[in-house]
């Protein structure tokens, strides 16, 4: 790559990877952390003078700005092509996946399963998903936080986390001041793959021959089946049954 | 060199980059860069002559006129911005640059290790900058990186060297630093600038 002013949309996954840890380490100094950055690029081999330091420094200054991120329907690589999925078809077992994702890691870990669940190809994406355009990555995980929490919004009870209570916003209010008061490290963390297990197992009525039927449905047939059971349910004033 | 007179001697305040040792040029660089000295100068100063080794007997005998004056004899000396190429301690040579000195530029290797003994902050920038810069002209360039080897010269350099030798190169250094800064607010501005407008 010649030496010119760079951008983020310049930038391979692994680059951005590599940048984020040299913008946190603190030991660096100020011209390590620009020649380490350069290294990515442009590997230098000899030393420097500080007119090149200086022209350097300014074309990698872009680390400073925030990452804008682009979602592409397509991604072409290595003359092979890779589609977006359409989001809303996805099937359970992969909503539940990118969920546990999201939830467990930092947005720089999440990227590469994330895109590797939401674009498919002749082959898998993470074959090629270091080299690809951490914009491009991005743009799709940004997409998919997005539409994830409209799901959320929507079918605010799909959740199973164990907990009977529900609470209306005056009674929230007095629970959470409640909850400031008391130490809540003894409290038990609610495990989200535990609490999707408990929502699958349920939906399944407890029958694992139709484990398969539940999670390979599209997730939003099935969050429509479960919110159309419990209305249906409220109505006839019986528990719903999932069956 | 200010020569003070008092009761029919005369005491020889040495101020001259090539009459301080590097070692008295260290401490009256932490002097005047005290921070608890910020709002008082007079203060400051009388620590520096007494540093400098100047009787109390002279020190009392000076009303704040000639007191002001003598700080500000003390501070007008000529800095020679020529950059020495070579310096001998011991047996040993050592060399900072190749060429001519109109053609220095500072390498990046170099600067890095400066900034890194900067971050000490143990008030021995001035000589930290010339072990960083003199390099012995019997080791590799690998040995010359090495933090341990770059430590031993420091302590040399601090015990054998006049301030004349690092004069030159914390100045040019300095400029060095803040057009650096000036650049990189000016690329940050940019940043910012364009941030907004999206």
């Amino acid at each position: 790559m010649e030496l010119r002013k760079l951008n983020w949309s310049d930038c391979s996954l692994v680059q951005y990877l590599e940048i984020q840890d040299l913008l946190n380490d603190e030991e660096l100094t100020s011209t390590d952390f620009v020649l380490e950055v350069a290294d990515l690029f442009w590997p230098l081999e000899e030393d420097v003078d500080e007119d090149l330091l200086e022209k350097i420094r300014s074309y990698v200054s872009f680390v400073f700005k925030p990452c804008q991120p682009r979602l592409k329907q397509k991604i072409t690589t290595e003359g092979r092509e890779f589609h977006l999925k359409k989001f809303s078809t996805l099937p359970l077992s992969s909503f539940i996946d990118l969920d546990l994702t999201l939830v467990k890691n930092s947005l720089e870990e999440c990227i590469s399963p994330v895109a590797n669940i939401l674009y498919e190809g002749e082959v898998s994406l993470s074959t090629v998903v270091d080299d690809l355009f951490v914009t491009d990555l991005l743009g799709c995980v940004v997409e998919y936080i997005k539409y994830r929490k409209s799901v959320f919004q929507k079918y605010p009870n799909i959740f199973d986390t164990g907990e009977d209570d529900e609470y209306d916003d005056e009674e929230e209010e007095v629970q959470e001041e409640i909850e400031e008061d008391v130490d809540m490290d003894d409290e038990e963390e609610i495990d989200p793959a535990e609490a999707w297990m408990k929502t699958v197992f349920g939906l399944a009525g407890g029958d694992i021959t139709k484990y398969p039927n539940v999670i390979d449905k599209p997730h939003m047939l099935v969050f429509n089946w479960v919110t159309t059971a419990e209305s249906v349910a409220a109505k006839s004033g019986r528990q719903p049954s999932t069956e | 060199m200010i020569e003070l007179n008092y009761a029919g001697e005369t005491f020889e305040l040495r101020n001259e980059p090539k009459e301080l040792t590097l070692k008295e040029f260290e401490n009256y660089y932490n002097i005047v860069n005290d921070p608890k000295y910020e709002n008082r100068q007079i203060d400051k100063y009388f620590k520096v002559f007494e540093m400098m080794g100047v009787p109390d007997e002279i020190l009392d005998a000076l009303d704040q006129e000639e007191f002001v004056k003598l700080v500000n004899a003390f501070n007008n000396y000529k800095i020679d911005t020529k950059l020495k190429r070579k310096i001998k301690v011991g047996k040993r040579s050592y060399v900072a640059f190749e060429g001519k000195a109109a053609d220095f530029k500072f390498m990046a290797r170099d600067i890095s290790l400066i900034e890194r003994a900067a971050n000490l902050e143990d008030g021995h920038f001035p000589s930290w900058v010339l072990a960083v810069m003199f390099k012995d002209e019997e080791l590799t360039p690998t040995e010359h990186k090495d933090w341990s080897h770059i430590k031993h010269k420091q302590k040399l350099f601090l015990e054998n060297l006049m301030s004349d030798v690092a004069l030159p190169y914390i100045s040019r250094f300095a400029r060095r630093q803040v057009k650096t800064m000036e650049n990189l607010q000016k690329d940050l501005k940019e940043i910012n600038d364009g941030a907004e407008k999206a």
